[in-house]
């Protein structure tokens, strides 16, 4: 199987398999996603409803979508990956790609009082001083959407976030693999994402409790879902859940892995169950 | 005599029409779907489907024990 990479939404997009006038389409598909809900292009559209918290703006369908989308997730993970973490992550110092970012010695900026979001339809309103990131579904969409586009078998892996069509082995952060058999696999974690502010390292996971990036006991969690977007949205809420991912996982039925900063890997009955191992006895 | 008697026979007549002319209006709304007794309500998902659609976004994949050298990393971007 032939691959293809190229660069978009800060991480490198790999996928296998395809013909070129699919592969195209993909790379023209990240492409448009990303002039559309870029935090950090001035003239994306999410820049747009950004500055414009306070009144009730139209958007596009697509942005539309997303943001529903965006919303039912948060409901599902009952609160937990939220689409308004915009502010709190300005406020820990991630205005720009994150390979740009560098120590700086002034701490984290207050975190930015809560606020809420109305969507109805094409019609979205912030309330002032709430400021949107959409990154949470829109790269696992993308890739969910990509993937659609391969005729035969084949997968998508943006950043570590992977989608297949057909069985696909893929290596595991900390070590292994493991056979993909259908839908995607997405991990979560601080350990590329970060900087200093203040001495204090941050990253780009919101505890929306605190407005502050999370403490957790993981460093990174891989999560399986019958989609990307379950799949990162899985990864995401097992990370912010804390000691209490891997059950909340197991209750939602998705498979999950976690790992700690001392690469030790905790695995939720529903994975080891998905490898044949016997459940613990507890 | 029979100019009043026929009069009273046309009033009771015209009586008897309208009655039977309502009477067919009220079972005619019972009858026919194009005259609604409930007020029309605005075509939409039931909440029971919505919730069902809404636990769907969050369905498992499948995964099992490798057996093939990785083809694709999953990692933290």
């Amino acid at each position: 199987m032939s691959d293809h990479r190229f660069t978009a939404m800060g991480c490198e997009v790999l996928v296998g398999g395809g013909t070129r006038s699919e592969r195209a389409a993909i790379e023209r598909l990240f492409a448009e996603r990303e002039a559309v809900f870029s935090r950090f292009v001035p003239g994306s559209e999410l820049a747009r409803v950004n500055a414009s918290a306070g009144r009730v703006i139209m958007v596009s369908p697509l942005f539309a979508q997303t943001l529903r989308i965006a919303l039912d997730a948060a409901e599902e993970t009952e609160g937990s990956v939220v689409p308004t973490v915009g502010g709190a992550l300005e406020a820990a110092g991630y205005t720009r790609d994150s390979a740009a970012l560098e120590p700086d010695p002034a701490p984290a900026a207050p975190a930015p009082a809560a606020g809420s979001v109305f969507a109805l339809g094409r019609f979205v309103g912030l309330d002032a001083g709430v400021t949107l990131d959409l990154n949470g579904v829109v790269k696992a969409l993308a890739v969910d959407d990509a993937v659609a586009l391969i005729g035969g078998e084949g997968f998508v892996s943006a950043g570590g976030d992977v989608a297949t069509r057909g069985e696909l082995t893929v290596a595991l952060p900390g070590g292994g693999a493991v056979a993909l058999r259908e839908g995607a696999l997405a991990t979560s974690g601080s350990t590329k994402r970060w900087w200093l502010r203040g001495g204090r390292v941050q990253h780009h996971l919101i505890d929306p409790r605190t407005s502050r990036p999370a403490a957790t006991p993981w460093s990174q969690v891989t999560a399986c879902g019958a989609t990307c977007l379950a799949a990162d949205i899985g990864a995401k809420a097992g990370f912010l859940q804390g000691e209490h991912g891997p059950a909340w996982l197991d209750r939602k039925g998705i498979p999950a892995r976690f790992l700690t900063a001392d690469d030790e890997i905790t695995v939720n009955a529903a994975w080891r169950s998905s490898m044949g191992e016997a459940a613990r006895c507890i | 005599m029979a100019r009043r008697r026929a009069a009273v026979a046309k009033g009771v007549l015209a009586v008897f029409g309208t009655c039977a002319f309502v009477v067919a209006m009220v079972f005619a709304r019972d009858s026919y779907a194009g005259h609604p007794k409930q007020p029309a309500s605005a075509l939409a998902a039931s909440p029971r489907f919505v919730r069902i659609v809404r636990r769907n976004l969050l369905q498992a994949g499948v995964v099992a024990p490798a057996q093939a050298p990785p083809g694709a990393a999953t990692a933290v971007s």
